[in-house]
């Protein structure tokens, strides 16, 4: 097929541009401020991209625009869930984060705790989102590159895992940030050109384009459904995971870290935030598009779940190169995915768990980068290894595991840590393990693993005692998990904890330029 | 010596002050975006039929107001950096002198 060579240029071309970038990263990358945030040299504006090209999944464009192709308007839901946890990141959470922290969230949970017990529980926590999203990710990818380029899964995705490992190995985050910042620019372009192409059939006016979908479709397509989302606290319950979620991704909030201060991470979110919310609208023009020029039928027989909407209407309204450049894009908004997903959980298991409790927070400089890298290549080994295991398994359920953790295990402990005197280690830790397991069994005993995975009809399970008809955990595990972290605190005092408030604020006003309260524990 | 610490003091107020002054503005706009958000998902939940009213050919309400919500939360995060930027930003300075 023609379309495929093109593809596979494009694709190449990419690759080699990102291995240059990460080859000129490399001589850069000396230490584990250069590893872990590049040297907090990364302007707000590239930083703003790169969070866009972070956040931005293969499933923002494919699975969105098809969602959108297939049921109309309920696509959108996702749109605007992704989108509105980023106003909760800048006022709540990222000026506190940088002044606050080094590498990871946990710097910023433990300031005033004890250091060993938070950061092993936050460990637990960022490992189970980074590792339950990119399970998703990876086998996402290997099955669309399977149905773009015709390589073998399993090939796929260890190439996929190669090349994630190349970048992040030796480029670290400053190759992570310019791979981001490029695939964000390339798919931003891609989105762009395609909502144009569709428009100029429709006069420029996205209502003709609604108008004709309507038409074809009947106006149910216009209206909120209940195919994508069904029950009414199901709902409300995926709202609040996507928001808080969001707010809580240990791969976004990594990124405050990048930048010179604090107000550069506020401004980077700023620019994210527009970017992310703008390729947004364009994605429910693009699925509109495919609904009309495509048609979702021809959408359902391309296989792949409906993710191949975008890219059949690149070839319908641009021809064989588009598609071909659409296809290398979603290629490369893989990698860039899975490269930062991998960074972030190298920096928990570098900087959390060895420097800070194996090693008591006296590692030195080359330990940790070679600790670094012993983690990168062993979280890129486990991503490949699980990706090619859970090969045709329904792993749709993950990434939203994945907000789901982050929003009952993350949040919590890191808003109360950065707001309430009272807060206390034990409550910290409680309140991370609690929100994590409570995420895990509720999604387990739910009809997402019970029915659609396990394959047992609903008839069978509904009526069993343990049976959560939720498929969405947040509006449970968020509260309890707040809760827990409130009673905890009550019932326990630590007075260290108690001294150090003042200090926290007033670090979290100014910065790392005041003096550094002597590591305990 | 006592001018010196009487100073420090009243530094450290008006830093309290100024934490305390970002953290209402911080969670304004926080209780707004959420007031947006779940406003518009608990149509979604509880009142599909409203939000899936034609106002014109093309448009329904759900199509309207959903990248409504995404223009608000562009729009809160400008405000925010806005005043950070001219009111916030400024008076962290004068402090650190």
């Amino acid at each position: 097929m023609g379309s495929n060579a093109i593809s596979i240029g494009f694709f190449f071309a990419f690759m080699a541009l990102t291995l240059l970038i990460t080859y000129w990263a490399a001589r850069r990358t000396r230490t584990t401020e250069h590893f872990f945030a590049a040297g907090g040299e990364v302007t707000p504006w590239q930083n703003g991209w790169a969070l866009a090209g972070d956040f931005l999944s293969a499933g923002a464009l494919l699975g969105i625009a098809g969602i959108v192709t297939s049921n109309g308007f309920d696509g959108m839901i996702y749109s605007i869930g992704w989108l509105v946890g980023w106003p909760i990141i800048l006022f709540l959470i990222v000026e506190p984060l940088r002044n606050v922290g080094r590498f990871t969230f946990a710097d910023v949970v433990a300031y005033r705790l004890r250091q060993r017990p938070v950061r092993v529980a936050a460990a637990v926590g960022t490992l189970a989102v980074i590792l339950f999203y990119l399970i998703a990710q990876m086998v996402a990818t290997g099955s669309l590159i399977k149905l773009l380029f015709g390589l073998s899964y399993a090939w796929s995705v260890v190439l996929v895992g190669s090349v994630m490992l190349v970048y992040v190995l030796f480029g670290g985050m400053l190759a992570t940030t310019w791979v981001q910042v490029v695939k964000a620019a390339l798919l931003m372009a891609g989105g762009v050109l395609l909502a144009f192409l569709v428009l100029t059939h429709f006069d420029m006016n996205p209502l003709k384009l609604f108008a004709a979908a309507s038409q074809k479709y009947g106006a149910k397509v216009l209206q909120p459904g209940s195919r994508v989302v069904s029950g009414q606290w199901d709902a409300v319950s995926l709202g609040l995971g996507l928001m808080f979620g969001t707010a809580a991704m240990p791969h976004v909030l990594m990124r405050a870290y990048t930048v010179r201060d604090a107000k550069a991470a506020r401004l980077s979110i700023l620019y994210a935030t527009g970017l992310i919310g703008f390729f947004h609208l364009m994605v429910f023009i693009i699925g509109f598009g495919a609904m009309v020029l495509v048609g979702p039928e021809a959408v359902t027989k391309a296989g792949g779940g409906g993710n191949m909407a975008a890219p059949l209407l690149a070839l319908a309204v641009g021809g064989n190169a588009f598609f071909g450049f659409i296809c290398a894009v979603a290629f490369a908004t893989m990698l860039a995915v899975v490269a930062g997903l991998t960074l972030s959980g190298v920096a928990t298991l570098c900087h959390d768990v060895w420097t800070n409790v194996v090693r008591n927070g006296t590692a030195s400089e080359a330990e940790q980068l070679k600790v670094a890298r012993i983690a990168t290549v062993l979280i890129s080994v486990l991503a490949v290894v699980l990706g090619v295991a859970f090969e045709g398994q329904n792993v749709a359920f993950m990434a939203g595991l994945a907000f789901s953790v982050a929003c009952a295990a993350n949040f919590p402990s890191l808003v109360l840590a950065i707001t309430w005197r009272r807060f206390t280690t034990s409550a910290a830790v409680a309140s991370i393990l609690v929100g994590t397991l409570s995420s895990l069994l509720l999604i387990v005993l739910s009809p997402t693993i019970q029915v659609d995975v396990l394959g047992k009809t609903l008839a069978q399970v509904e009526n069993a005692w343990w049976f959560v008809s939720l498929r969405n955990p947040a509006i449970i595990c968020m509260p309890l998990s707040f809760w827990v972290a409130i009673v905890v605190s009550l019932l326990t005092t630590e007075t260290n904890a108690d001294a150090t408030f003042a200090a926290l604020q007033e670090r979290i006003l100014f910065g790392r330029a005041q003096p550094v309260p002597v590591p305990r524990d | 010596m006592d001018a010196r610490s009487d100073t420090a003091t009243r530094a450290r107020g008006e830093a309290r002050a100024l934490a305390r002054q970002r953290l209402w503005i911080a969670l304004g706009l926080s209780g707004a975006m959420i007031v947006i958000y779940f406003t518009f998902m608990a149509l979604f939940a509880f009142d599909k039929p409203l939000l899936g009213q034609l106002l014109a050919p093309g448009l329904s309400l759900c199509i309207l107001l959903g990248p409504l919500v995404i223009v608000s939360s562009f729009l809160l995060c400008l405000v925010y950096v806005l005043w950070a930027n001219r009111v916030f930003d400024p008076a962290l300075r004068d402090l650190d002198r």
